[in-house]
């Protein structure tokens, strides 16, 4: 028989020792991969499109940047607002006009002392259309102009009334940014280089990959509502992309990182029973899950088939098999955390199957011989338009398909990639699509859902177009009073459950997960942004 | 040898600027528009869609914007992407070095793994020995990559510790995401190899060779190896290609950025610098891949330097 | 190659004491027979393709039939493989999603053969002008790596399942192209077809009675791996969403299903990976077989 050759036995036998060794070596090396003392390793659950805040669409982008800016406001509670940059405001009666008195002491990143001017420019910058502002653009609503009164007085202009300005505000997305380092970055601003006020400078930005925030070690202007107005305890943050669930949850366990956004719902008890990790559970304030029926399109523009639906989804079930009962059922168009969210909503619409039935029967839409109902020659059946991710929408859409198949609606699931799904539901091609909405003011919310000007292709993929709705909701954006602004909250709920507009599905939580020695997280009352102005790392 | 290689470097450029039409037509083809997917679910009235695709610069006739980026490439210049306006240079840069890096270090694993199951598996033919190799190498090539990625995850990095999780920045990152995708290339060289050598130990040279008493060792070292050579050669060209840019399973699991991704997500939002610039790149990568491939074919194998 | 063939025939014949099987083709077949691998895999494969086809028979469950009570059950006496987050029995789904996969794989190797096979046949007979033509085109199809070019056509048709056998098939056909090619030119050059010439044959008598039937031993073993890759291939496509749509039941699908619930339902994922490896496996085997069966040279 063959014998091996000498030199492929010693090859093998050299890559034999040197294998067990490494494997004695390795693990000592390996443990120094955990980042450096005083630095947090942020684990986020994806890429997003810029690092301009003002320009992006991305929540995470907006986590981000409440790091490199300081906002004029900060919310801490629904409807209530504490002094950021801004030390004091006045409202005009009409909400037309906002007022803010500027701190001081104030410096950017580069050098230049936050001024009037900065917030003129800022705000400027969010209309121009060579910017594409996306979000930033929706939450400064009815922008004029901003008039510079002196040196640290700034008085921001609206065309029509916004009640809701001071939410906008106190967004990162309106944070405000150096004009200096705009004027001399142009277009690489937000890809290069970011300069706020705040807390931690941008060190750097590996797309796909990574960012580094280190320390401002010239902050003295923290928030009044904060422990400390110093400096940040931390060195820096390294926010890192981690987009398969198992991978960054994997990470926080190995250290990896010390902090991770977006905890899928399998792990949550994992989590909760953990004696060395943390679990953040934040109701998420918006709107939550919930599915649009597009008026627009038969069968679907039936008022009675549209009711018919809000009561043969078993919303409980919903949460138990999909969520895990992490996600609680919804039944009203806003979360129950937000101001003026209206409980008896919840008794108007029960999951009842026999009501269903008698609802569609009642309409005409008779039993056909393979159990979907059928009205003259017309079959009841929904196109429900969804993207290929997350995997959880398809699961739910499973769930929803088979409660309508129960009660004879046939539910056609069209999963598409995205541009055919927006090309598809912007043409209001659909009956039925998702829709998961956050914010934390209840006026902005009605009016992405149920305003007119957003039907036909816009936010509004109801296609609801109601006179009494769209006055309502203006007079929610004009009303300053809070209580009058509740009532009229409360009212507008109960009339788009009256008008069957959309099925409200599921609120969700914000679930975060963090190392025990991670001390000092602060998230706001939304549970959208995590901030690490407080924060330490005990050892 | 020399008329051979020029020939095959003329047919380089026309090659590139052909994929690089083709892909622009398809692109075309492909449903959606860009202006639209930017804003994605966010309200927008008209005229800022209408501004927006001017700015993208889509109301101007199909063959100026092709000429427009061609007219960058001799200064380096790839154009902004439409989605976002970084430059596709950067973009391509940062993902690129990452993709490299992964493959290179896969080829490396797969290359060491592969020549040593093979060539024993070759010299040790009938046994269990070639038996056990061939079936290690066959489940290689059988497993689904995800699978092998997500375990040796959990494995590796969440019980035992010896290697992080997530592939970015510093050497030991690259092991498990190397080990998973070298893993299957691994088990198609092994094949190979085995196949190649033994087509070389039954020659008849092979056993002229032997009966004049010419020594084991010589013998094998200088045909074997040679074959085996041409087998990583061979597999390197057709592999290479498809682990830059087809890694992009290996690359979310393990949170690196990669060509493959940038690539999807360019598709996906019609994003046609990117996927020009990203395209031209790969096409290029794997038309000089091919030609290395071709010429140590060439250089190893004189009767296959005809064309 | 003919005449090496005959020769070990007769020689085979003598040892063995038989008379001395006419065509190549029953040699072959003999020597498959006695390949214990490729028979295992034969088995398997065999095995396989009768469940699928017999999936109703096999189990009480319907795939797409959704349980919420038995949601994420681990594998017991009646969910023999668990169940997934809707309560679906996976033993059902992986057998139903069996017939999608091996449909794919067989679909997908054919449209591969039936672009690649006539542009080989094509370049390889008539050689000059149009062989450079359409070798030319082949590159350049080949400067782009399988699966960006599956990428760009779903991109273009959208993701389903026919889009994806499609997909799959067009980036395997000039793998195809280039080996018939191979085929072609190394019989072309043969005797026979220069006196089937003189003798006054039409070209395409000549393709079909001498070239074609040299060319179909690899078409045979390179689509038998073919279909493995395209098993493979497709799997990987509904992984990143771009193949199969829920809820139909496909494996590649059902691992990405199953990727989020690694730690608390590993049957999800550990199924269907196995049942692509069985599979692909039992192929590869089959695969491996033919191709030494239909090579003469490596006899021993």
């Amino acid at each position: 028989m063959d014998r091996i050759p000498r030199r492929e036995f010693l090859k093998r036998a050299g890559i034999g020792v040197g294998a067990l060794a490494a494997s004695q070596v390795l693990p000592l090396l390996t443990r120094a991969y955990a980042q450096g003392v005083g630095t947090l390793t942020y684990g986020m659950a994806g890429g997003f499109d810029t690092l301009d805040v003002t320009a992006t669409t991305f929540t995470r982008v907006g986590r981000i940047a409440l790091h490199i800016i300081d906002p004029l406001v900060w919310a801490v509670a629904p409807g209530q607002y504490a002094p950021g940059l801004a030390t004091s405001w006045t409202v005009s009666p009409d909400a037309t006009a906002y007022t803010f008195n500027l701190r001081q002491d104030v410096k950017f990143h580069d050098g230049t002392p936050l001024t009037a001017e900065a917030v003129k420019v800022t705000f400027d910058r969010i209309v121009d259309p060579n910017t594409r502002a996306q979000t930033a653009f929706s939450f400064i609503g009815p922008y004029d102009r901003s008039e510079v009164v002196d040196r640290y007085t700034v008085r921001v202009r609206f065309k029509s009334p916004n009640a809701s300005f001071l939410d906008g505000a106190s967004s990162p997305y309106l944070g405000i940014i150096s004009p200096a380092a705009v004027q001399k970055y142009g277009q690489d601003f937000g890809r290069v280089v970011f300069v706020g006020t705040g807390p931690f400078m941008l060190q750097s930005y590996t797309t796909d990959a990574e960012v580094r925030l280190i320390r401002n070690p010239n902050y003295v202007w923290g928030a009044p509502g904060f422990n400390h107005q110093g400096r940040a305890y931390l060195d820096g943050i390294v926010f890192r992309i981690v987009p398969e669930d198992a991978t960054r949850l994997a990470t926080l366990e190995t250290g990896e990182t010390l902090f991770v956004e977006d905890v899928p719902v399998t792990d949550y008890q994992r989590l909760k029973s953990s004696p060395n990790k943390v679990l953040l559970e934040i109701p998420q304030a918006g709107s939550g899950w919930s599915l649009m029926m597009n008026q627009m399109r038969s069968p679907t523009s039936d008022l009675a088939v549209r009711r018919a639906m809000m009561h043969a989804i078993d919303k409980d079930g919903l949460a138990k098999t999909v969520w895990n009962n992490v996600f609680k059922s919804a039944c009203s168009p806003l979360t129950p955390n937000m101001f003026g969210f209206d409980s008896e909503t919840c008794r108007k619409i029960p999951y009842n199957v026999d009501q269903a039935r008698r609802i569609l029967d009642e309409a005409g839409w008779r039993v056909g011989p393979d159990g979907i109902r059928v009205k003259g020659s017309e079959r009841l059946r929904l196109e429900f338009f969804l993207q290929t991710a997350p995997q959880k929408n398809i699961e739910m859409a499973a769930f929803i398909q088979a409660n309508a198949k129960q009660v004879g609606i046939d539910v056609n699931l069209n999963v598409s990639a995205r541009p055919a799904y927006l090309d598809a539901v912007r043409q209001g091609r659909h009956n039925l699509q998702f829709w998961w909405e956050t914010g934390t003011d209840p006026g902005q919310i009605l009016r992405i859902l149920f305003h007119s000007s957003n039907a036909g292709g816009g936010t509004n993929r109801n296609n609801y177009r109601s006179p009494e709705m769209d006055k309502l909701i203006e007079q929610i954006d004009a009303t300053a009073d809070q209580a009058s602004r509740k009532q009229l909250v409360v009212k507008a709920q109960q009339r788009v459950i009256d008008d069957a507009v959309m099925v409200y599905l599921a609120d969700p939580p914000s679930l975060y997960a963090h190392d025990r020695s991670v001390t000092g997280v602060w998230v706001d009352w939304g549970g959208n942004y995590p901030y690490f102005f407080n924060t330490r790392i005990q050892r | 040898m020399l008329q051979f290689v020029v020939r095959r470097l003329l047919f380089v450029l026309p090659t590139m600027v052909a994929a690089s039409i083709l892909v622009f037509l398809m692109l075309h083809l492909v449903p959606g528009d860009p202006a639209i997917i930017f804003f994605g679910d966010q309200p927008v009235t008209p005229e800022r869609l209408e501004m927006v695709r001017h700015q993208m610069g889509l109301d101007r006739p199909l063959v100026i914007q092709y000429l427009d980026f061609v007219r960058g490439i001799p200064r380096g210049d790839l154009g902004r992407s439409i989605h976002n306006r970084t430059p596709v240079f950067e973009e391509l840069r940062t993902r690129v070095a990452s993709s490299a890096t992964l493959a290179l270090a896969a080829f490396a694993v797969a290359g060491v793994l592969g020549l040593g199951l093979g060539l024993l598996s070759a010299l040790r033919r009938g046994t269990w020995i070639d038996a056990g190799a061939m079936l290690v190498a066959l489940a290689g090539v059988s497993m689904p990559i995800f699978w092998l990625a997500a375990m040796l995850i959990f494995v590796f990095s969440l019980r035992l510790g010896w290697f992080p999780a997530t592939g970015f920045g510093g050497w030991n990152r690259l092991v498990l995401p190397a080990v998973a995708l070298g893993f299957v290339t691994a088990a198609t060289l092994a094949r190979l190899v085995r196949s190649s050598v033994l087509e070389v130990l039954l020659q008849p040279f092979v056993t002229t060779a032997r009966a004049k008493g010419l020594r084991e060792a010589v013998v094998i070292r200088r045909h074997v190896l040679k074959n085996a050579f041409i087998a990583v050669v061979t597999v390197l060209g057709l592999q290479f290609g498809t682990l830059l840019s087809g890694a992009v399973i290996t690359e979310t699991v393990f949170a690196r950025p990669g060509v493959g991704k940038l690539l999807v997500d360019a598709i996906s939002n019609k994003d046609f610098p990117i996927v020009q610039g990203a395209v031209l790149f790969i096409a290029l990568i794997y038309t000089v891949i091919n030609l290395v491939v071709d010429l140590s074919y060439a250089y190893l194998d004189p009767r296959i330097r005809f064309d | 190659m003919r005449t090496s063939i005959r020769a070990s025939a007769s020689t085979e014949a003598q040892v063995l004491g038989r008379a001395a099987p006419r065509s190549p083709w029953g040699e072959a077949l003999l020597r498959l027979r006695r390949s214990k691998s490729a028979l295992l895999g034969g088995i398997i494969l065999a095995g396989l393709i009768a469940a699928a086809v017999a999936a109703p028979l096999l189990t009480p469950w319907d795939p797409l039939e959704m349980n919420a009570v038995d949601g994420l059950k681990a594998p017991s006496a009646r969910h023999w493989l668990g169940t997934d987050i809707l309560g679906r029995d996976l033993f059902t789904r992986i057998l139903f999603g069996s017939r999608i996969s091996l449909q794919t794989g067989l679909i997908s190797v054919a449209i591969a053969i039936l672009i690649g096979v006539p542009v080989g046949l094509s370049a390889g007979f008539y050689g000059g002008l149009t062989d450079r033509a359409l070798m030319r085109l082949v590159d350049l199809m080949l400067t782009f790596p399988g699966i960006l070019l599956a990428l760009v056509v779903i991109a273009i048709l959208g993701p389903n399942l026919l889009n994806a056998m499609l997909a799959v098939g067009i980036s395997a056909s000039p793998t195809f192209a280039r080996v018939v090619r191979a085929a072609v030119l190394s019989s072309r050059e043969q005797t026979y077809v220069e006196a089937a010439r003189a003798t006054g044959c039409t070209n395409a008598r000549i393709i079909l009675r001498h070239i074609l039937p040299n060319t179909v031993a690899p078409i045979i073993v390179l689509g038998t791996l073919g279909v493995a890759g395209a098993i493979i291939a497709a799997a990987a496509l509904s992984y990143l969403g771009l193949g199969t749509q829920p809820p139909t039941p496909e494996w590649g699908g059902l691992l990405s299903e199953g990727r989020n619930y690694l730690r608390v339902a590993w049957w999800m994922t550990t199924f269907p990976g196995l049942a692509i490896m069985t599979a692909v496996l039992s192929i590869n085997l089959l695969g491996d077989g033919l191709r030494d069966a239909l090579d003469p040279r490596l006899q021993s």
